[in-house]
């Protein structure tokens, strides 16, 4: 299904794309990274925001996978941005402490500031940082638009089943060429 | 993986069981959100019951135009086999999550809650959410698929089987009322 529109006001969010993400080795990742670097070229090129967000920590709620509860926490060069993103001084960042980009930052806040009505989402991985930061987009009322080649998870089954299953209950996928074309 | 701990100050909360929305839940999976609420209430525990009046307002491919599809208030009334109370708290939410569009984290916050229980319908949309965003608000989250339901089978065990054992426990109803019992 092809995106539908680009509002006047979109913002490209690119999520946890940070060197200790970037090297774990994801199937997909060197797709992703580019594909997110030619999106954020051309947002740029647009004057419209970009977001490159990072995370430093994880929530501290016991777990199946975690069972004595007890959050991951990340910092200094583990933080910064794969280098081919390009980052540039007016790019927005946002770190993120939880899966979402939207808890606990100051991300809601830059979005609606500049008028953003609509985000397109892009990143690694697929069923955790992008499909949470998506989820609270929705919920905070923005059109949410998913790069469905620019996002990828080292679960295979759970990279399908969300790109076919899940995102587009609460948003419209888009391949990045698709996304190019109507910009 | 079971229910390892049991919080002294847990509470449960059950997602959209209203009139427009629980005939899609099996006979076993009300009856299961009967005994959790019951037991929570017998220790003195608190419940939440909550209900959903539309949502948000993006344009999916599922909901195209975008647009909030407010229901009607009859729609929205709880059902009766929860027994609701008048200490149980009841919160109305306008997005999937329990917590995004109300002050049940306050509310809760207020009553030092530390642990909450997650049940309702629907496991993928409503449920799910709810315990995305516990979660993320820093509580320990435990999910009891055999009190939730979903519109699929497929969509109800990919939450189970590659959401829920990420950011929450897993755990059946007995499993819940055995440990709660314990506790006490």
């Amino acid at each position: 299904m092809p995106l539908s529109t680009v509002d006047p006001k979109p913002a490209l969010l690119v999520v946890d794309l940070q060197k200790s993400i970037v090297g774990l080795g994801v199937p997909g990742t060197t797709e992703v990274v580019a594909n997110s670097a030619r999106l954020l070229e051309a947002f740029r090129r647009a004057g419209h925001p970009v977001v490159l967000i990072n995370v430093e920590a994880s929530p501290d709620g016991r777990s199946d996978a975690n069972p004595a509860g007890g959050g991951a926490r990340m910092a200094g060069e583990a933080l910064d941005f794969a280098a081919e993103l390009g980052q540039v001084e007016s790019d927005l960042v946002v770190t993120k402490h939880t899966r979402g980009a939207f808890h606990g930052t100051s991300l809601e806040d830059l979005l609606t500031e500049r008028g953003v009505t609509q985000v397109f989402v892009t990143g690694i991985a697929t069923g955790s940082g992008v499909e949470e930061t998506c989820r609270e987009a929705y919920a905070r009322g923005f059109n949410v638009v998913t790069v469905t080649d620019a996002m990828a998870d080292r679960d295979t089954e759970t990279q399908e089943f969300v790109l076919t299953r899940v995102l587009p209950k609460f948003t419209e996928t888009a391949t990045t060429e698709q996304v190019l074309a109507q910009l | 993986m079971p229910l390892t701990t049991v919080d002294p100050k847990p509470a449960l909360i059950v997602i959209d069981l209203q009139a427009a929305i629980a005939p899609y839940a099996a006979a076993s999976v009300i009856e299961n959100n009967t005994t959790l609420a019951t037991a929570f209430r017998e220790q003195g525990h608190t419940v939440v019951l909550v209900n959903v009046d539309g949502g948000a307002p993006g344009r999916t491919e599922e909901n195209p135009e975008g647009g909030t599809h407010k229901l009607p208030p009859e729609a929205t009334v709880l059902i009766d086999e929860l027994g609701a109370t008048d200490s149980d708290i009841k919160v109305t939410k306008s997005t999937w999550g329990a917590f995004g569009s109300t002050d049940l984290h306050e509310q809760l916050q207020a009553l030092g809650i530390t642990q909450v229980f997650v049940t309702g319908v629907a496991t993928s949309i409503g449920a799910e959410s709810t315990a995305r965003e516990a979660h993320t608000l820093g509580y320990h989250v435990v999910v009891v698929p055999d009190a939730m339901g979903d519109l699929t089978t497929e969509a109800h065990d990919a939450a189970v089987s590659l959401v829920f054992p990420k950011l929450g426990q897993v755990a059946t109803t007995s499993e819940v009322v055995e440990a709660l019992g314990k506790q006490a």
